[in-house]
């Protein structure tokens, strides 16, 4: 589609433009409490998503450690605040580091192993489970009871009664990975990265050091990760093992990314309003007595998508779009 | 001293099921390079389809394990041609996925028809039951019945996969699927056929294992994780290694929770991440 001086990339800014404005009113338009909330949580899976793109999407190491790496974020910047007293603002930026050097540990026996594919994400999964085993019985991180933050609200420890400072928390924050994603993409480093996704073997053989570049994406996605495990603890004010650190949490990252659209940016935006649109939908629709309908709509959806339509959403609307566009603007 | 043996044993008596379980797992991956995610949940329904079974006709669970490898057999091929026939050619990301979906949709159907309660079959209709005592060292017979049912069942597989046409045609396949269907080979068909022995296997194990195990609809997902522990010592693709892969587990795990109580798992995740670092083909693998 190419109209008289509107290009694709016009276009893309003006519509990311519109939806940012669209985002800094939206407080005013939801009036509800659990809205605002739910907003809150889609914003927030965003973050997690394009993180989690990063790695699995555009570098193509399937991940299944970012629940951990959430953790570390969520139970260091917690740590700091309950046994020491240092104000989240601070602690963030521990989170961050502590998930990213987490991340760091993980990846560089794995990729000096040359461990890719299946292997990686069955890497990553023990490693997750590992970290959750031992958590659960760690007496310093509150074992399976976890971890809860004191509950009165201060500006300094970054608690509000009121969702609303919360929302345009982590729309900056989302905002913020966003721009930096954009720019890693479209830098060198997301060259390299899509080349080796494309084919490791090739990639090493131009002269690309293979292992380094895999290792900062992941740096940076477990950075941010860590920053919004910060957020998670102090939102919901309680961590625990059992609800953050499991596979069916990382899934459900990665998922995100996935049904959204895998290797692009507007992907972990969309599958971020799917699935969180039908996590409380279906259970608002058949939650209550029949218990566990919600998510066998839920797995069959997930099995769909990937039959017909792996790369995401977000392919399926551009080629509707491009469908109409070909009738209609021709 | 004794209470370690007895741990080992404890352990070693748990090692065939799990073999059985990793066998079909191991199984597809061999043939088409695909991870089964809701292997787990194939176990759960069957152990909860013998359990319904003894429940409703009031005989010794043991007289299923026919019916239920013949209802997962079918389960099995009804996956593959539904849902894993149409992924074999996508990328790994939804390959993993659908079989995922599958995984959520089985144990969310067992929720909503079952409800989160445990269950267990009543001692009473277990025939073979209660422990026995050799030179000090404890059986628990339900327990040692599994293992050995589960180890002639691995017979049965192995003389399948070595003597028989079929069998060998499926072994061709897995090494080189393009020239065995120059031969004539139905490559679908083996597919197929694979998914419906793989799940035959978990059926078998689940049937033993309901025995002496409690039943939920979340009972796949430890049982399922442990499995990759084992099809990753072993090896993907070799049966041998998940049988020598199933009982080591077992006696690591039976050791290390005596040993170190509550992180047994622990170290079991951990030996698993080393032989993926260090020898990702497997003790076994090629």
């Amino acid at each position: 589609m190419e109209l008289k001086g509107f290009s694709r990339n016009t276009f893309r800014l003006w519509m990311a433009i519109v939806l940012f404005l669209l985002a800094l009113v939206a407080p005013a338009l939801i009036r509800s409490v659990y809205g605002l909330h739910l907003a809150i949580m889609i914003l927030f899976y965003i973050v997690l998503g394009e993180c989690w793109n990063l790695v699995g999407g555009y570098a193509g190491q399937l991940s299944f450690a970012h629940a951990s790496l959430f953790a570390f974020g969520a139970y260091s910047s917690s740590l700091l605040l309950i046994k020491v007293g240092i104000p989240p603002y601070v602690g963030l930026f521990a989170a961050g580091m502590v998930s990213g050097i987490a991340a760091l540990v993980l990846g560089f026996p794995c990729f000096t192993a040359k461990l890719k594919g299946h292997y990686f994400a069955l890497a990553t999964v023990g490693f997750a489970e590992v970290m959750r085993l031992l958590f659960l019985r760690w007496q310093f991180v509150g074992m399976a009871q976890g971890l809860s933050l004191p509950p009165t609200p201060s500006l300094k420890h970054f608690v509000f009664v009121s969702k609303i400072p919360y929302y345009y928390a982590i729309l900056s924050f989302a905002t913020i990975v966003l721009l930096v994603l954009y720019i890693i993409v479209g830098s060198k480093l997301g060259l390299y990265l899509k080349a080796i996704r494309e084919n490791e073997e090739k990639a090493r053989h131009l002269g690309i050091n293979t292992r380094l570049y895999k290792l900062i994406a992941f740096f940076i996605s477990a950075f941010f990760v860590g920053i919004s495990g910060t957020f998670y603890a102090q939102y919901i004010l309680h961590i625990d093992p059992q609800s953050i650190m499991t596979l069916n949490h990382s899934i459900k990252i990665a998922l995100v990314a996935i049904v959204g659209g895998i290797g692009t940016l507007i992907g972990p935006i969309i599958g971020s309003f799917i699935v969180m649109g039908l996590d409380e939908g279906l259970r608002v629709l058949f939650g209550g007595e029949a218990k566990g309908i919600d998510f066998m709509v839920f797995g069959i959806i997930v099995t769909l998508i990937a039959i017909f339509e792996p790369r995401g959403i977000s392919k399926l609307i551009s080629r509707i779009t491009r469908v109409i566009s070909q009738k209609y603007f021709k | 001293m004794q209470i370690y043996i007895n741990a080992i044993v404890a352990g070693l008596l748990m090692g065939g099921v799990y073999a059985l379980i990793a066998a079909g797992l191991s199984l597809i991956w061999g043939v088409m390079e695909v991870i089964n995610f809701a292997h787990g949940e194939f176990l759960m329904i069957s152990m909860f389809m013998t359990f319904f079974f003894v429940m409703s006709s009031k005989l010794d669970p043991l007289i299923f394990i026919p019916l239920c490898a013949v209802i997962l057999f079918l389960l099995g091929i009804v996956v593959f041609q539904l849902v894993v026939k149409h992924v074999l050619k996508g990328p790994m990301v939804s390959q993993i996925f659908s079989t995922y979906g599958v995984s959520l949709f089985l144990a969310s159907l067992a929720l909503f028809l079952w409800g989160h309660d445990y269950k267990s079959i009543l001692p009473e209709y277990v025939h073979l039951k209660g422990t026995l005592e050799m030179f000090g060292i404890v059986f628990n017979v339900p327990r040692l019945v599994a293992t050995l049912g589960c180890m002639i069942t691995y017979g049965i597989l192995f003389l399948f996969l070595a003597y028989t046409k079929t069998g060998k045609a499926l072994r061709a396949v897995s090494q080189d699927k393009e020239a065995a269907s120059l031969l004539g080979v139905n490559a679908n068909l083996i597919y197929a056929l694979s998914w419906g022995i793989a799940a035959a296997c978990v059926g078998i194990a689940g049937t033993f294992l309901s025995t002496f195990f409690y039943i939920f609809p979340f009972i796949g997902a430890p049982f399922v994780t442990l499995t990759f522990v084992i099809v990753v010592l072993g090896g993907f693709g070799s049966l041998m290694g998940s049988l020598v892969g199933g009982f080591i587990v077992g006696a690591i795990h039976g050791v290390t929770g005596v040993m170190f109580p509550g992180y047994g798992l622990v170290f079991i995740y951990l030996i698993f991440f080393l032989i993926l670092l260090f020898r990702p083909k497997g003790l076994f693998g090629y």
